[in-house]
């Protein structure tokens, strides 16, 4: 699996992680959601993006303390993450779009 | 524009009271939704009629379709939606408090933002195509048009939309299409659009920052009207993806982006078809198409939404000598490109794959709505 197909994987193991966290709730993650979250956290903190999974590890405190506070760090976690999809999918778009050079004109 | 300073602390507290709710249901879930809680979101969005905040107001009535499908234990559904309308709603509620709050009006504007509209005396264009969107609580179509000549603040060849919304009450089983022939306020039906002919417009607006693309709106003064028959289709149909890739280079991308927003009309030749495949969202169909080098995510709307569709997707798929032109709707999603097919071009003009050839029945559609 390339570098980008194991991003877009990991995205949507977020993707699902958040839309699970927005309908059943913060307060109901177990361990099992909060394994997989630091799991995500990890992967992404290894794949250079340093800010999602700065605040991945905000929203993991706040779900670990039952804090109030869980709640605005699982919005401004999924903005952040949604923001970085949208960057990495127009740029994948534009590698989509470009022809491919045509081997005989590069001779 | 902020709000006139009497009403700003009472829109202020509206925004918090609305950012407040949205914390509470994601600490105890969705299920634990309140009277207050619904009651809170409802008047946030009646606020947001008053002040004529429509992006804010899109975005709530969305929220607001969305958790009584949840209630409901609506199969359609789609989990990634709501958390998307949510997040916009938390977002953009926090951010105009606190526009209102240290009175920046930039923010405000922007956070608010919809593009000013420019009147338009009168202009002739045709219909390339039209998406068509069913939900439990509405029906809407947007007819994709191409201006014929340049006009006022509309160029000759200028791409635009024009949208019409359909409320549907509980209980009113019709066929999207019905509404495709009930009278407009403007004294046409909007089936005239699909007649490939031209189509005489007045006294109307447009609205949008790009040069090449805007929204069209009607007023209750506006007319439409069929002109001749139009067969000069082929001139609308060159395409090459230089503009797209214009587009995304100069595209700075923003936490509020909606994915569908960055769309461009395309015009595919020379394409295959492959087997359709279930799509992500409940009852969606997904088709891989290929055209050159371009590798396309083609999606069909759940039911009555992409029935008509799909019944054209598969008999293009059949194997046939040259296919007709396929225009569409394309945009970027889940580092896909996915593609949103509108109508084939074959030699008799356009065949408009998203609207069912069944025929309605009008004495049982107006039975249907009341009417009579």
């Amino acid at each position: 699996m390339d570098e980008i197909a194991e991003l877009r994987d990991a995205l949507d193991r977020l993707h699902a992680a958040m839309d699970d966290l927005v309908v059943r709730g913060v307060r109901s993650a177990g361990a099992t959601e909060v394994a997989k979250l630091v799991a995500l956290r990890d992967e992404f903190r290894t794949a250079g993006a340093e800010h999602l999974a700065e605040k991945l590890g905000t929203l993991l405190d706040a779900v670990k303390d039952g804090d109030r506070s869980a709640a605005p760090a699982l919005m401004r976690a999924v903005t952040t993450f949604r923001l970085f999809d949208r960057v990495l999918t127009l740029e994948v778009a534009k590698t989509h779009l470009t022809p491919p050079e045509d081997p005989v004109a590069e001779e | 524009m902020l709000p006139p300073a009497a009403d700003r602390p009472k829109l202020q507290a509206t925004f918090a009271q609305l950012s407040a709710a949205i914390e509470d249901l994601l600490l105890g879930g969705l299920t634990t939704a309140t009277d207050a809680t619904k009651q809170t979101i409802h008047n946030a969005l009646q606020e947001a009629a008053r002040f004529r905040l429509l992006r804010f107001g899109g975005t709530m009535r969305t929220v607001v379709d969305d958790l009584a499908r949840f209630a409901k234990h609506d199969p359609t559904l789609s989990r990634r939606r709501l958390t998307l309308f949510l997040n916009r709603a938390w977002l953009q509620s926090r951010g105009l408090a606190h526009a209102l709050r240290v009175g920046d009006e930039a923010l405000f504007d922007r956070l608010n933002w919809t593009p000013p509209a420019r009147p338009v005396p009168a202009v002739e264009a045709v219909c390339l195509g039209v998406a068509k969107k069913v939900t439990a609580s509405v029906v809407i179509f947007d007819f994709r048009l191409r201006a014929l000549a340049a006009a006022g603040p509309v160029a000759a060849g200028q791409r635009f939309s024009w949208s019409a919304v359909f409320p549907v009450k509980p209980g009113q089983a019709i066929p999207p299409e019905g509404f495709l022939h009930l009278p407009q306020k403007q004294k046409f039906a909007l089936t005239a659009l699909l007649e490939r002919k031209a189509i005489a417009v007045t006294s109307a607006t447009v609205s949008g920052e790009d040069t090449e693309f805007a929204r069209l709106s009607l007023t209750e003064a506006s007319t439409v009207t069929l002109g001749k028959p139009f067969a000069d289709w082929g001139r609308y149909l060159a395409w090459s993806p230089d503009r797209a890739l214009a587009r995304l280079e100069t595209h700075a991308a923003g936490p509020l982006d909606l994915e569908t927003e960055l769309q461009e009309e395309v015009v595919l030749r020379d394409y295959e078809i492959g087997a359709p495949v279930a799509g992500e969202e409940p009852g969606q169909t997904a088709y891989p198409i290929t055209a050159g080098h371009l590798s396309l995510h083609a999606v069909v709307g759940a039911g009555v939404e992409g029935k008509a569709l799909k019944k054209g997707l598969d008999d293009l798929r059949k194997p046939k000598k040259g296919r007709p032109p396929l225009f569409g709707l394309m945009h970027y999603e889940r580092c896909r490109l996915v593609f949103q097919p509108l109508a084939t071009f074959p030699a008799s003009g356009p065949d408009y794959l998203t609207i069912s050839k069944e025929s309605v029945n009008k004495a049982t559609l107006l039975k249907a709505l009341n009417f009579n």
